[in-house]
């Protein structure tokens, strides 16, 4: 009696287990979003795009003038390259509704030009490249200023 | 004159003391992203954190006894273990973001990975709680923490258009582009960090590591009521100056680099620099303080000898348990878990434990038997019961508003 009481919690432990795995490999499946959940999920990774642009923007502005200390700038630029890739894969990992294909695609292509840009600014302060730093600001000010619009008509 | 030099050494480092890796992010965050809107939870924050220390303060300069050696004894063993139950998984949970954000501090001053430098600062705090004697933990880290005060100059550095600012925080007015739900969720989150448990049992435990008695209210007061207030304004510097350059940028916080960006842009190099330097003291201040108020608080409740005034080995236990959350503390954060993440969790789950610390504090603080003619009067048990029914109301709605928020992501 006690044998199968214990053959039941087990059995009963390990089918939680199971419905755990099952509802959690559920939710790492790609969401199917509908439009308007879509387009806040566009809006969601490109306000995420246009605060670590901006970020490494200020800070490379600074770092031309040596107004900022190199370790605080490679510091941030390590969590700004993380922070948008993650953000990227996440909106392009969506399965976008009929419909929104061109959306998407115009919306990911930016966020990777973001984070090759972020890529860029690491590897220039990387080899100290100070003259690059300004054109490389530019750069990010012109791409964050364009991600903005595209936000803004999304809201 | 040596008793004035000890007040303004009180309030001094009551100031610097303040601030710790919850009010930084938070503050930030919230000034980056709502302006100055929410500055009116800060102050409602520091009043509560006023009334309730003083109120615990007292206390103990009159019982001699810290707040858990009490709560078990007024509310019973069970409602005790509940209490130390809730209360320590929060102030665990802000040890491990203040270990954090030493990591993060020194990740931001040398560009070495934070993790790298999680078993070093782990090794340093348990080091500094075993060896190092109370009053220089309290004074020395209190004083470096006043190195946030170049927020405030950097504020004044920005010229910032002083009227609008004025105008933000006198007003309750969440910017248009944001919902009720994710401004109450900040609101929550910014009341848990001003008003964090873990203050109360420090500051109530420190009273007995400095015995603390009857003549020692007035200082006690002085610290409270003029360290507090301006170590609000240290908080409130942090969010004016995210509102004046994070958040025309577009900026949202997320790191500890971040928070700092707004000094750098005012003052420069050295400016960050002093910044960095009081991040680091006020996290290194703030885990020996939770890490120390863990220990406090489950050897007040078993009966243990406990406390900075007696050698280690006669606090054995005290020292053990202060050990194991230093190893738990490592353990959590070398699993790579973000820091400002852990953050963030702690100050809206202390929103959820705050009437676990506050209840006991208030029955005890208006009990005669243990209080005498200090009991609480009139003003105090108003202002009590008006934060009772306020940190209930932040309870409740905490978690509801950290899932429907997403976090304050949505």
């Amino acid at each position: 009696m006690r044998r199968s009481a214990a053959c039941f919690g087990r059995t009963s432990t390990v089918a939680v287990v199971l419905g755990a795995v099952v509802a959690l490999g559920a939710g790492c499946v790609p969401a199917s979003p509908d439009a308007n959940t879509y387009r806040d999920a566009a809006s969601q990774s490109i306000g995420t795009a246009v605060s670590e642009l901006a970020t490494i923007e200020e800070m490379l502005r600074l770092l031309a003038s040596d107004d900022i200390m190199r370790p605080a700038v490679v510091t941030q630029l390590r969590y700004s390259e993380d922070g948008l890739e993650k953000s990227t894969q996440w909106f392009t990992g969506l399965n976008p509704p009929t419909g929104s294909d061109g959306f998407g695609k115009r919306v990911g292509t930016l966020l990777q030009r973001g984070g090759n840009l972020l890529t860029e600014a690491r590897i220039a302060v990387h080899r100290g490249q100070v003259d690059r730093y300004t054109r490389i600001a530019d750069d990010l000010k012109t791409l964050g200023d364009h991600l903005d619009k595209v936000e803004g008509r999304l809201s | 004159m040596k008793k004035y030099l000890g007040v303004a050494l009180g309030i001094l480092t009551a100031i610097g003391g303040f601030v710790d890796i919850g009010d930084l992010v938070t503050n930030a965050a919230v000034g980056a992203r709502f302006g100055l809107s929410l500055a009116w939870v800060v102050v409602v924050g520091v009043i509560g954190i006023i009334v309730f220390a003083e109120m615990s303060g007292r206390v103990v300069a009159v019982s001699g006894r810290a707040t858990f050696d009490i709560v078990r004894e007024r509310l019973g063993p069970r409602m005790g273990l509940v209490n130390l139950f809730g209360s320590m998984a929060v102030t665990l949970l802000t040890f491990v973001a203040e270990i954090g954000g030493v990591a993060l501090s020194l990740e931001l001053a040398t560009s070495v990975w934070e993790y790298l430098w999680v078993p070093v600062v782990v090794a340093v705090v348990w080091i500094v709680l075993w060896r190092v004697k109370f009053a220089l933990i309290e004074n020395a880290f209190g004083l470096l923490g006043l190195a946030l005060v170049v927020f405030a100059v950097a504020l004044w550095q920005l010229q910032p258009d002083w009227g609008h600012l004025w105008h933000q925080a006198a007003g309750v007015e969440k910017p248009h582009a944001e919902e009720w739900s994710t401004y109450a969720y900040f609101a929550v989150a910014l009341f848990g960090a001003a008003m964090t448990p873990y203050e109360v049992f420090f500051f109530s435990s420190g009273g007995v590591e400095e015995e603390w008695d009857a003549a020692s209210i007035p200082i006690m007061r002085a610290n409270v009521f003029i360290g507090f207030p301006l170590g609000g304004l240290l908080s409130l510097s942090i969010a004016a100056v995210a509102t004046a350059t994070l958040l025309p940028a577009g900026i949202d916080v997320q790191t500890l680099g971040q928070v700092g960006l707004p000094v750098a842009m005012a003052l420069g190099k050295l400016g960050l620099a002093v910044a960095i330097l009081g991040f680091f003291a006020a996290t290194f201040g703030a885990a020996a303080e939770t890490g120390l108020s863990v220990g406090y608080s489950i050897s007040q409740y078993f009966g243990w000898q406990w406390g900075k005034y007696v050698t280690p080995v006669q606090a054995a236990r005290f020292h053990l348990v202060v050990l194991l959350s230093c190893v738990l503390a490592a353990m959590v954060l070398l699993t790579t878990i973000d820091p400002v993440l852990v953050t963030e969790a702690s100050v809206v789950f202390s929103s959820v434990a705050l009437p676990l610390t506050y209840l006991p504090i208030l029955m005890v603080a208006n009990d005669p038997g243990y209080m005498g003619e200090h009991r609480n009067r009139g003003l105090s048990n108003a202002l009590g019961t008006v934060y009772l029914v306020l940190v209930v109301v932040a309870s409740v709605a905490a978690l509801p508003l950290m899932v429907w928020t997403k976090m304050g992501t949505s």
